[in-house]
């Protein structure tokens, strides 16, 4: 039986097809998303935009403008990249010939005003709208404090001399707060790559797929002949079953772990219990290959295909595919739970899932043993159908 | 190869394998219909048939891979099951497809194959080096089968059948599509089986070969046992004796008529090329037509004559040629 085992992983070593699924696919896959999203975030970073600042005798009797000025452009990261301007015709001139995006100005009532070009309106450059947005509630917020302090200054002079008073009179701190219902902020692109994980899992189907072939009498001629052999015929399925597991066990290990090191996508720092969710995702997997693979009478191609059929079907629910079918997949999950809970691909995604935002392990074993229960099932409907299976030739 | 398999072989007086009333249907089709078989040990038995005819499915029954019907089967004096491990562990096969492993070189291959019936990993060694150098294989150990040409991957097939030195050992059609020297190197290795102890089932849709490297030939059809014997003796039992061809492009139709009134002449047919000659058993009649044929005057090319063979015994038995 070890003999068995070890030249069955020796062999799988040695065929290209089922190592590209388990291993090359996820990777390449993951190099694509690494790439698109890291575009897309890209996008929705603050970046310093040029924005011309005038300094005229308004802007001079103006308190706080220049201080406001400095500080939207200082720090880690800077909102405005200064450009001069002694005036307003100067600051136009800048926006005409694209030099700068905006400028800043103070009114004839001390207010400052944030003015941008058409151009700004019209740009889909996501980063530039952001940071515009950003520089613009800034501004108003300043004008919002100084009004506040004149009605101070009018009505509670002696206010003012509480320098507590004055700290915190244009101070934001507390008024809003982030309340996080999960263990770590959700995280849109990790959806992608968990579904990832789960359809290249599936995938290993056709590792099992590739060893039962290989090992029944009546579906090859090398099965027919490992048969003839003194060998109990349930410890050479076992030993095929189990070099399938530990074959698609290893690829989707380091498949994982390209994922969570290489690209970066979290999984809340329970590390050993992904590596246990590979590991239960990989058995399903191989169950669910054993049996495809012990359906007899339709050639091994046939079987290759129904497999990869019915990864890139359940893949689809388990949000692969992009916003639409993530929708699509909630919406089984929301309305038709028990096709969610059938669904393997769903359930691997929902492991990494349960470990990212639950406190409380209960739902990570509870998708542990549900997928268990799968691939025991799937081992079972596969040990039913290879029981009487014998050669059959004439 | 040592002498352990003489040995082997002497060990109790049951043939090595006996088949009675063994009938298996597939659905409506019956493809052994109450096949009897005697196979001694220390022969090359040949199994002879037509595709279709039962061979495969006999052998199949033996190494119980398939259930039957009705029937008993005994290996060395033993009934065998899918379970008879013990049994199975004398046995080997060497099926018609190369079945190995694509991905494992020769050697790695061989080793596989002997492991599941030699666990000891350093007699292994020995028993793979055997095998290898029986089959010629010694300076392809490292090459993977996909690398081989046909013969060589067949040498390999064999190889992986007979590592572990079975004492019978199954040969299913080892020929098909092999190379003239591939060929003898194969029919060597098995008659070298067979000296050395073994008990040989073989199974070719080659007659010439059958009758070249087989002690004893039982012939076959629609799952029945149609006759039994030696090359000669098979022959002995049809009333065909030599066959007589003459190539001539101007043999008169009297001539013709003359050699099919000879008393042994079975049959006689010209195609306006040729003229062939079929005479009774034991008769021998090429001077007779060569004198009708003189005495026409037509000229004549290349005279043959040829004593029966397998083929015609089974043409004459199952009326069709083993190929057809």
């Amino acid at each position: 039986m070890l003999t068995t085992f070890a030249t069955q992983i020796r062999a799988t070593l040695r065929q290209p097809a089922p190592l590209f699924w388990a291993l090359a696919f996820p990777l390449i896959l993951a190099t694509m998303f690494s790439v698109m999203f890291g575009s897309i975030s890209e996008a929705y970073t603050l970046q310093a935009q040029p924005v011309g600042v005038v300094r005229d005798a308004g802007w001079e009797d103006t308190p706080g403008a220049e201080a406001l000025a400095g500080a939207l452009g200082a720090g880690d990261r800077p909102l405005i990249e200064e450009v001069r301007a002694d005036d307003l015709d100067a600051a136009l001139a800048a926006l005409t010939d694209g030099t700068a995006i905006g400028y800043l100005y103070a009114d004839d009532d001390h207010l400052l005003r944030f003015a941008v070009s058409d151009a700004v309106y019209g740009s889909s450059d996501n980063a530039v709208a952001l940071t515009v947005s950003v520089i613009g509630h800034t501004v108003e917020r300043y004008n919002e404090t100084a009004a506040l302090g004149d009605l101070v200054a009018l009505e509670h002079p002696q206010a003012l001399l509480d320098e507590a008073f004055v700290r915190d009179l244009g101070a934001a701190d507390g008024l809003t707060e982030e309340t996080r219902l999960t263990r770590f902020a959700p995280d849109g692109t990790a959806r992608y790559y968990y579904a990832l994980l789960a359809m290249a899992c599936l995938m290993c189907m056709t590792i099992a797929i590739g060893a039962i072939t290989d090992a029944q009498p009546n579906l090859s001629a090398l099965g027919a002949r490992r048969n003839v052999a003194p060998l109990p015929r349930h410890r050479m399925l076992m030993a095929v079953f189990l070099a399938s597991w530990l074959m698609s066990f290893a690829c989707m290990a380091v498949a994982f772990l390209a994922v969570r090191y290489v690209f970066g996508v979290g999984v809340g720092g329970r590390e050993p219990m992904a590596i246990a969710a590979v590991a239960a995702a990989t058995f399903m997997a191989s169950a669910f290959g054993m049996l495809i693979g012990a359906i007899p009478r339709i050639p091994a191609g046939t079987k290759y295909g129904v497999a990869t059929g019915i990864t890139c079907l359940l893949s689809l629910f388990a949000g692969l595919y992009g916003e639409p079918a993530m929708a699509l997949g909630d919406w089984v999950q929301r309305e038709l739970p028990a096709a969610a809970l059938a669904n393997p691909a769903r359930q691997i995604t929902q492991l990494f899932y349960d470990m990212l935002y639950y406190d409380d392990p209960q739902p990570f074993i509870r998708t542990l043993g549900v997928l268990c229960a799968m691939g025991a099932a799937c081992l079972a409907g596969a040990t039913l159908l290879l029981r009487r299976q014998r050669y059959e030739h004439l | 190869m040592d002498t352990t398999l003489q040995s082997q072989a002497a060990r109790g007086q049951d043939p090595a394998i006996r088949v009675r009333g063994l009938v298996k249907r597939y659905g409506e089709t019956l493809a052994l219909d109450y096949f009897d078989l005697d196979v001694r040990r220390g022969e090359i038995f040949g199994l002879l048939g037509p595709n279709g005819s039962g061979k495969t499915t006999a052998i199949n029954c033996i190494l119980a891979l398939l259930t039957y019907d009705e029937g008993r089967i005994d290996v060395f004096g033993e009934p065998i099951g899918p379970t008879s491990y013990a049994l199975k562990r004398r046995l080997g096969v060497v099926p018609q497809e190369v079945a190995v492993f694509d991905e494992l070189t020769v050697e790695q291959n061989i080793d596989y194959f002997c492991s599941l019936y030699v666990a000891d990993r350093r007699r292994r060694r020995k028993l793979v080096d055997d095998a290898v150098a029986f089959v010629g294989l010694g300076e392809y150990r490292r090459v993977r089968p996909g690398k081989l040409s046909g013969g060589l991957r067949r040498r390999l097939n064999i190889a992986c059948g007979i590592a572990h030195r079975p004492e019978l050992v199954f040969f299913d059609e080892p020929t098909v599509a092999v190379d003239p020297q591939s060929r003898n190197a194969i029919l060597e290795g098995i008659r070298s089986l067979r000296d050395e102890g073994g008990t040989v089932v073989y199974t070719s849709h080659y007659m010439e070969e059958v009758e070249q490297v087989c002690d004893r030939i039982l012939i076959m059809d629609h799952g029945r046992h149609l006759a039994l014997g030696t090359a000669d003796e098979l022959k002995a039992m049809i009333d065909v004796g030599e066959r007589i061809s003459v190539e001539s492009l101007d043999l008169p139709e009297s001539a013709v008529e003359a050699v099919r009134g000879l008393p042994a002449v079975d049959e006689a047919r010209y195609d306006g090329r040729e003229l062939q000659v079929r005479c009774r058993r034991g008769e021998r009649n090429i001077a007779d037509v060569f004198a009708i044929l003189e005495a026409s005057g037509a000229n004549i090319g290349h005279v043959t004559s040829r004593p029966p063979t397998l083929n015609d015994v089974f043409l004459e038995m199952t009326g069709t040629a083993l190929r057809d």
